[in-house]
């Protein structure tokens, strides 16, 4: 084709993805909170239950928080991951039985599948029987995370 | 008492040093000037060229193919990907973010695993391979075509941060259970 309509298209195509990248910029990788209790309260058939709670030996940890756990999987190669795990110990440090237990599911894709994971870092929130009670996937505002174990378990800074 | 518990397998034992994040997305937007430079080159060249409903290329002897100026350029682009791949720090656009442009910005407020950008330099280096390939082997329109797929993850990178070599490695994680 000529010149004229090669710069065309391509501008045409270069304008389209800058649509693209304000459309998805105004949801930055918007990271999906959801409080799984109002989940499962909606629960009707054949929709998902109330997540079971999780214990320690699944994720490979020793132990759980006494009051809460921060869960955080992780894969080889994530980006954002390091940042919100050392978010993630910070909050825990400032609170009284909040452990923090990162797992690489690099070499767990049993734990992928169950959790259905579809991005990293996927971090939970669990009380203090190991309940799920709220998943953020993408990295968690820190505002976010404080809200929760205030609200999951009375911890605050 | 509040603790931290590291699953086993989660302790990254060569876990490389962090590099500036603001690294990677300057290249990515030098790799998608060169990317739009070629999409045109690739729209007006051999690649698209059709007369009478039929395409050129294959027509053309593969000396022709290559010298094709949309080729030529991808070629080079192909050669900064794997520079990358082989040699970071060397790599011109790695080292012109170092000396030029680094010391005019604050220093980071965090440094990134350079794991990740890497894994998206050899997506890179893997779709235009692919254009380059099939463009030698005679087949019409996949040189502008692997250059619009190379120049979309390159520009959504570099404009909003957007790691689409992260979210691959995730699904390929799920897909191949251990």
């Amino acid at each position: 084709m000529d010149a004229p309509l090669a710069l065309s298209i391509a501008a045409a195509f270069v304008a389209l993805l800058v649509v693209v990248a304000l459309v998805l910029r105004r949801r930055p990788a918007r990271t999906r909170e959801r409080d799984l209790a109002a989940a499962a309260d909606d629960a009707t058939p054949g929709r998902p239950e109330a997540p079971r709670a999780v214990d320690a030996e699944l994720l490979g940890a020793d132990r759980l928080g006494t009051s809460a756990t921060l869960v955080q999987f992780s894969t080889a190669y994530c980006s954002r991951c390091p940042g919100t795990a050392r978010l993630l110990r910070r909050i825990a440090s400032e609170r009284d039985g909040v452990d923090v237990v990162e797992v690489d599911v690099t070499a767990r894709g049993d734990l992928a599948n169950r959790f259905r994971l579809t991005t990293s870092p996927t971090v939970l929130v669990l009380d203090a029987d190991g309940s799920p009670r709220t998943r953020f996937d993408g990295p968690p505002a820190p505002i976010a995370v404080e809200r929760w174990l205030e609200a999951v378990a009375g911890v605050g800074a | 008492m509040s603790g931290v518990a590291s699953a086993a397998g989660s302790a990254r034992a060569s876990t490389p040093a962090g590099i500036d994040p603001r690294g990677p997305r300057f290249a990515a937007w030098i790799t998608s000037g060169l990317l739009v430079v070629a999409l045109v080159l690739a729209l007006a060249g051999t690649s698209t060229a059709v007369v009478a409903g039929s395409p050129t290329l294959p027509t053309l002897p593969a000396a022709e193919r290559a010298g094709d100026p949309a080729f030529l350029v991808l070629l080079v682009i192909a050669a900064l990907f794997a520079w990358s791949l082989v040699s970071p720090r060397t790599q011109p656009w790695s080292a012109l973010f170092r000396r030029a442009v680094a010391p005019r910005l604050a220093p980071p407020a965090e440094l990134e695993d350079p794991r990740p950008p890497r894994f998206a330099q050899l997506v890179g280096l893997v779709v235009v391979g692919a254009g380059l390939v099939l463009h030698l082997a005679g087949v019409p329109f996949a040189l502008p075509i692997a250059v619009a797929a190379a120049f979309a993850a390159a520009f959504l990178n570099a404009s909003i941060g957007l790691c689409l070599g992260c979210k691959l490695y995730v699904l390929l994680v799920r897909l191949a259970p251990r």
